[in-house]
């Protein structure tokens, strides 16, 4: 029994991770239409800030790294991917971009932190609850995710803003003849998106370690998690985060943890071939 | 002199390899990123056949093809139904599927230790002791896949798959079943793979999954984006670039680990400008 609760509050750990990184993926998706797999290098370049800061400004270095990242972001999205899209790129294109700039930034990464595995902390603090053993960090997952998504439910059906990004994810040059700054809305959402995979980056690392490839896999079970249920709607990307985290943990539980990234995708396929939507999207109407 | 000897081998390894995956990738308009799991497919096929069960090259060879062509013809029957940037994501989870059975399935594969001693070939009698002997094998290989893709390329089937990138739905007006052209440049450009793969396993007598990760699918995608999309001088000029970069930053007298990252951000960086700049590539004849 103490067994089984262990595993269910893992598993909602590991879910609230892929809650920020899906739900911040899916945000993203919804601006830019293409699957941004440079995504990947906010987890990674955030949790490296947050090795680097925390040596030197304490508890602040969660506050300066997610900054960071989310600068690094908008001057990336300023200067290169906003002026690709300008000229109409095609979506291949635009994920070769992005792959070139994963493939920098992780390179650049192992180079001046070496490729090996390091730890982002020592000092956890393990409180035994019935039994369970439960870390902070894990406390403060759970929590993140938990008010990212309230907040984020709030702001895209109660404000301005909100409905902006609504209207962009329908139709992005209708919204842009209405009058919608396109533009400003796509380099605040790049930013905020990379704030969260930073987030989700450093409560990662504080949990297990980091290395410079670690945003990869992040990123492919956080795409799942947004897939699965439907990548156009960033407030229901938590569902999705549920299942995968369940099935995945039962799959590790059952075979070994060495199938872990087979399955995510595996599911991910079956679920493309069965309904390319999502399980909750809306179904697709083909248009020529 | 052997030094060079190996950079040629290599060469007319990866050559065939740009070119097969630019058969998919440039001349069908497919962007896969599963190309390195079936060059592991032929590779473990003839290692495991060689070594364990005493067969001979040329047999592990034409099984390691079968194998290739049934995993391939099942994989491109479920990827094929995917459109777009979910196809790339299918090919990705593909590439990471194919990894785990490399690394897991230990009694066969070795798992992460890999296979050491394969045996080296021998064909019709002759066993391919020197480098200079195998340099000879490579290079008819080489050659005669650059006759087949230009014999392939002017036949009626590659101007069908062209039609196919060029305007999808105008090909299927036509009466041309696109799925099956899909399945048959996927089928084609992965036994390739697969003998290059043979070839390998054989050259280097040791392989171990990380020889064909989702990174080494990326660094052949580099190869041809690098070279321009199809064009078979465009695949030849990226494979030999790609090559003879890390060659080249071996010279100026970096650390090994440092050298071995700059490759890979100077390959970022290429795909960043080239996207940017020159999105054709070097000799492209097609703009993604």
């Amino acid at each position: 029994m103490e067994y089984f609760l262990q595993i269910a509050v893992d598993t909602i750990v590991l879910a609230s991770l892929y809650t920020l990184i899906g739900t911040g993926f899916s945000l993203r998706y919804s601006i830019v239409k293409y699957l941004d797999i440079g995504f990947a290098v906010y987890m990674t370049l955030g949790a490296y800030a947050y090795f680097v800061f925390s040596k030197y400004v304490g508890l602040y270095a969660f506050l300066y790294s997610i900054l960071f990242s989310a600068v690094v972001a908008y001057i990336c999205e300023r200067f290169y991917f906003a002026k690709l899209e300008d000229r109409k790129s095609s979506s291949m294109i635009m994920m070769i971009a992005s792959l070139g700039f994963m493939t920098l930034v992780q390179a650049v990464i192992a180079m001046i932190f070496t490729s090996n595995v390091q730890g982002l902390r020592t000092d956890i603090s393990v409180y035994n609850v019935f039994g369970i053993a439960i870390t902070d960090v894990k406390v403060i997952s759970i929590l993140c995710a938990f008010i990212f998504v309230v907040l984020l439910n709030l702001i895209l059906k109660r404000t301005k803003f909100g409905s902006h990004i609504r209207a962009i994810n329908d139709n992005k040059s209708l919204a842009e003849t209405t009058g919608i700054p396109v533009k400003k809305i796509s380099l605040i959402i790049a930013s905020i998106s990379a704030g969260v995979a930073t987030l989700a980056g450093i409560l990662y690392g504080m949990d297990t370690s980091v290395d410079p490839l670690m945003g990869m896999s992040l990123l492919l079970s956080g795409v799942t998690a947004s897939i699965i249920i439907d990548i156009q709607d960033a407030k229901k990307v938590y569902i999705g985060a549920i299942i995968l985290a369940i099935i995945q943990n039962t799959v590790v539980w059952f075979l070994g943890g060495e199938w872990k990234d087979a399955i995510v995708f595996l599911l991910l396929i079956v679920i493309l071939l069965l309904r390319p939507e999502g399980l909750l999207g809306k179904k697709l109407i083909r248009t020529v | 002199m052997d030094y060079i000897i190996h950079i040629l081998i290599i060469i007319s390894i990866f050559v065939p390899l740009a070119l097969s995956l630019d058969l998919l990738v440039g001349r069908t308009g497919i962007l896969s990123i599963t190309h390195a799991g079936m060059y592991g497919l032929g590779a473990y096929t003839t290692a495991i056949l060689t070594k364990t069960y005493g067969v001979s090259f040329l047999t592990s060879v034409a099984v390691g093809i079968l194998v290739t062509v049934c995993a391939s013809y099942m994989l491109s029957k479920v990827l094929s139904r995917l459109k777009g940037d979910y196809y790339t994501l299918g090919s990705f989870g593909a590439n990471i599927i194919l990894f785990s059975l490399f690394m897991n399935l230990t009694p066969l594969t070795g798992g992460p230790m890999g296979i050491f001693n394969i045996p080296q070939a021998v064909i019709f009698g002759i066993p391919v002791t020197s480098t200079l002997a195998f340099l000879l094998v490579s290079l008819v290989f080489m050659c005669l896949v650059i006759i087949f893709m230009q014999m392939i390329t002017t036949s009626r089937f590659g101007l069908i798959i062209q039609a196919i990138r060029d305007d999808t739905l105008a090909t299927e007006v036509f009466g041309y079943n696109v799925k099956d052209f899909k399945t048959v440049a996927f089928v084609i450009s992965a036994s390739i793979a697969s003998i290059a793969g043979s070839l390998y396993s054989t050259y280097i007598s040791f392989i171990d999954p990380s020889s064909f990760t989702l990174n080494e699918s990326i660094f052949m995608l580099t190869m041809i984006i690098i070279g321009g999309f199809a064009s078979k001088r465009g695949a030849i000029f990226g494979a030999v670039f790609v090559i003879l970069l890390p060659e080249l930053l071996r010279f100026v007298g970096l650390p090994d680990s440092i050298a071995a990252q700059l490759r890979v951000a100077i390959y970022g960086a290429i795909l960043m400008y080239l996207m940017y700049k020159k999105p054709t590539g070097v000799f492209g004849n097609y703009t993604p």
